[in-house]
């Protein structure tokens, strides 16, 4: 549904996005994750046809996105890191004139624009001026927006930024139901836990460039990192770090606090031998619990902080 | 008193901690500024055409005389380059100061940079002395290049020293006047050329239409001759380099040195006024622009409460999506802010009224300088409102979600110049009223039926032509350039700039044309309607093909430089 093909935007001598290649299968969600200044905004402006490229080429629903402008503009819908509101209308105004500069009849307008703002929660504030509205509430407008010509492509810049923690699991819920409708959805974001739980495949991106790109269980042994459990027990640990040491699955094992943290050997995942080892020497196993790579960890793994 | 309070005190009292570190942060940023360069630029080019302009017109009028002849006109030369050059800094040191000044306030509201300032131990005094000795030490600097001329001028004798200075005091304390001005109107206007507009039409009204009004009241003999002559060379910087410079030219001397040094001492007490209630407001706006302010809105609404801030039926969308937005746009965001406009224009209607009862002027003859004045507001709003259709959206950040629908260009540009002219349509209703008006109660001498419908024609087209290049010239740069100042000064330069090309280069072709044509047989009653009619030709083909060029390459434009 979305694709990038040696994707190159250069701003004079700054190197924004450098010969990317992307595919986003259809009713996808795509994470694209990246330091400030990684190309994120860039990649997803062109794909909005907001910007041309330098050089490559980027499709959506098959569609070059450099020739075929306006069809590709009735195929997404685009929504802004920053979103200006327009003072002066109120929020069924707002979404009316979005749905006649999309060029849906008149007739059928109101039906959409009552649809949206049932979905997105909005109907208390139908007659509210655009902005009045708070910023949780400017942020859902701005979804109802993009979902007002039922595009088949969402691209979401930031949507949850500045948003409280409630705000933001509405919107993560508005999003989980939108991929329920079949929507293919690209979007960025800074908060790394919430993509995790609802992306299916994510890119991280620095310096204009890929350094991952795919599921977050692919992400493990990318980064070459070793399986690893939290362990407690009741009794003498120095005894439980000795046995468990003297497994040949086990690489490593080290105190941390009340638990120990053990590290497999590269391709091994011995959970039962750990359990079986441990309660035959007599030890009370209270805890034992795999540890899961936070989407945040290989974020930090993967960049260097580094930026144009 | 030790060393130490003894530089303390020092300190304290020193003209930079008066103006604290904005002073400093000002200068600093001035000089990456492109603006600065342009202006600089701009200044000595204007300054080197009046210059020549002169010279070449003085050397004109002694033309075909000896070498004796022109050397003891020398004197008269210096006297009209002094002058010259005197008037010149005397207007473009209130221009620059407006224009520098405009946007010293609400451009830190803009960035949301007052609040940060407003709770660091910078004083409100010290942001707006900062601001204004900042920019009006960059606006003196732009008027010392003009300085070492009128030196050099003053070689060739005849220029005395005292009006040299009176000429330079006035410049800088009406300066100041008008910084301080264009300070206070950028606290409560959103954009800049807003705030220097102002100050135009403050020298418009005050020093030029009430000082025309007090004339003709003494003329008439309502008011004594002689209080209203001492209260405007004390009060009018306008009338007091007038009599200035008339005493000058012809060697008599005119105005008295206690004068202009009283009128200077007004103009700076008048500015300090303004910076003290400035420093009082910027605090005041900083507490209204408080971030919860949505919030409390917002909740306001939602639990009914309070009242939304602008109710009423929701407005279907009919017609082109983006002409219909702009027509949403209100002339007036609210009524109080409508206020000043109806004052003015109330005010201006009063003076008119006024001035055609003294003057004993036909009815006509006032409502045809209302109606003038009507169709110039009309206009200059066309203007600004076109400059600021795009380059707002473009400020506000809703241009790239308009810009990812599938609207075409043409459809942008198009909704956007009918937009502009219908809402501007509540000033253009009242003109064929006032024309009318002009027509019946005008002077009737010579005049058929014939003769006042072609006038009301020409009048009309002129409307309907400038309207044309100001829609095409304002969408153009507001396409084309980042700010709304920006756009909405490039518009209004770009109008009157054409003016200066139609009536100095293109009118005086058409008149030695006509003259030629005279000179070889042609009746002279067909060659001055022919000279008309083609005066009036080349001027409908300038603005209106000038405004639909403009029109088309901002529609070619709309999707480049997006951000």
């Amino acid at each position: 549904m979305i694709e990038t093909k040696k994707l190159t935007k250069n701003f004079g001598n700054l190197v924004a996005v450098s010969d990317l290649d992307l595919y986003i299968g259809a009713g996808d969600i795509f994470g694209f994750i990246g330091p400030n200044g990684a190309g994120k905004t860039t990649t997803m402006r062109i794909l909005v046809t907001l910007l041309e490229p330098t050089s490559g080429a980027a499709f959506i629903d098959g569609l070059d996105v450099s020739k075929k402008g306006k069809d590709v503009r009735r195929r997404v819908g685009y929504m802004p890191d920053f979103m200006g509101v327009y003072d002066d209308l109120k929020v069924f105004e707002y979404l009316e004139f979005f749905a006649a500069a999309f060029g849906i009849e008149y007739k059928k307008r109101k039906a959409i624009v009552d649809g949206v703002l049932e979905l997105t929660d909005l109907v208390s504030k139908r007659a509210a001026p655009v902005d009045s509205l708070s910023r949780g509430m400017q942020q859902r407008l701005g979804l109802a927006r993009v979902l007002i010509h039922d595009p088949k492509v969402l691209v979401l810049d930031e949507p949850a930024s500045g948003l409280d923690p409630r705000a933001r699991i509405e919107m993560r819920e508005l999003l989980r139901e939108l991929k329920r409708m079949g929507k293919t959805i690209m979007i960025s974001s800074h908060i790394l836990s919430e993509l995790e739980e609802i992306c299916d495949r994510i890119g991280i991106i620095e310096r204009g460039q890929f350094v991952f790109s795919g599921t977050i269980e692919e992400i493990r042994p990318r980064l070459g990192i070793q399986s690893k459990v939290r362990v407690k027990v009741v009794g003498d640990p120095a005894r439980a770090i000795e046995l468990l040491s003297a497994l040949p699955q086990i690489q490593k094992v080290e105190a941390a606090g009340d638990y120990l943290s053990v590290t497999f050997c590269e391709g091994q995942n011995a959970d039962g031998v750990i359990a079986r080892t441990l309660v035959n020497a007599g030890l009370d196993l209270v805890y034992l619990h795999p540890e899961q790579l936070k989407l945040d960890d290989a974020f930090l793994q993967l960049t260097k902080g580094i930026v144009h | 008193m030790n060393a130490t309070s003894a530089d303390s005190l020092l300190q304290c009292l020193g003209p930079l901690r008066l103006a604290g570190p904005i002073f400093d942060k000002e200068l600093r940023v001035a000089s990456r500024r492109r603006r600065l360069y342009v202006l600089r630029f701009a200044y000595v080019v204007a300054l080197v055409l009046v210059v020549l302009y002169l010279w070449s017109s003085l050397l004109r009028t002694s033309g075909g005389a000896g070498g004796a002849l022109q050397a003891s006109r020398l004197t008269e030369m210096g006297k009209g380059i002094v002058a010259m050059v005197v008037w010149f800094q005397f207007i473009t040191g209130q221009i620059l100061a407006a224009a520098l000044l405009g946007d010293a306030i609400n451009s830190e509201v803009r960035q949301r940079t007052l609040d940060v300032l407003m709770v660091t131990p910078v004083r409100s005094v010290q942001i707006v002395t900062g601001k204004l000795v900042s920019k009006l030490l960059q606006a003196g600097s732009l008027l010392a290049i003009s300085l070492p001329i009128l030196a050099v001028v003053r070689v060739f004798g005849g220029v005395p020293w005292d009006y040299l200075i009176a000429g330079l005091c006035v410049t800088a304390s009406v300066g100041i006047f008008a910084g301080a001005l264009s300070l206070t109107l950028s606290i409560s206007n959103r954009q800049p050329y807003q705030a220097f507009l102002a100050v135009i039409l403050w020298n418009i009204v005050v020093w030029g239409l009430l000082a025309s009004l007090l004339t003709k009241l003494s003329q008439s003999g309502y008011l004594s001759g002689g209080v209203v002559r001492s209260v405007l060379q004390l009060t009018n910087p306008f009338i007091l380099l007038g009599g200035l410079t008339q005493g000058m030219m012809s060697g008599f001397g005119g105005v008295g040195m206690l004068s202009w040094l009283w009128q200077c001492l007004v103009l700076l007490a008048s500015a300090t006024i303004l910076l003290v209630w400035s420093s009082w407001r910027v605090r005041k706006i900083t507490l209204r622009t408080r971030p919860l302010r949505v919030q409390e809105t917002s909740e306001a609404i939602a639990s009914g409460v309070g009242k939304p801030r602008r109710r009423g039926a929701i407005r279907p969308v009919v017609g082109s999506p983006v002409a219909w937005k702009e027509r949403c746009t209100p002339l007036f965001k609210t009524y109080r802010s409508a206020l000043p406009y109806v004052g003015l224009l109330l005010v201006i209607l009063g003076i008119s009224i006024t001035l055609s009862i003294v003057s004993s002027e036909s009815l006509g003859v006032f409502f045809f300088f209302f109606a003038g004045l009507v169709q110039l507001l009309f206009l200059v709003d066309v203007g600004v409102a076109a400059a600021g259709a795009v380059s707002r959206e473009r400020e506000a950040r809703t241009w790239p979600i308009l810009l990812a629908t599938p609207l075409e260009g043409r459809e942008i540009i198009w909704g956007k110049a009918i937009g502009a002219f219908r809402r501007n349509l509540p000033l253009l209703a009242p003109l064929p009223v006032l024309y009318l008006f002009t027509f019946i109660w005008g002077p009737a001498e010579g005049r058929s039926p014939w003769a006042s419908a072609f006038a009301a024609c020409v009048l009309l087209g002129t409307l309907a032509i400038s309207t044309v290049f100001l829609l095409g010239a304002g969408l153009y740069f507001s396409v084309r350039l980042k700010t709304t100042t920006a756009a909405v000064v490039t518009t209004l330069i770009a109008y009157v700039g054409s003016k200066f090309v139609l009536y100095g280069f293109v009118s005086p072709v058409i008149a030695l044309t006509a003259g030629l044509l005279h000179a070889i047989g042609v009746p002279e009653g067909g060659v001055m309607s022919a000279a008309i009619v083609a005066t009036g030709g080349v001027s409908a083909v300038v603005y209106v093909g000038g405004g639909l060029l403009f029109l088309y390459l901002a529609a070619r434009r709309v999707r480049r430089d997006i951000f």
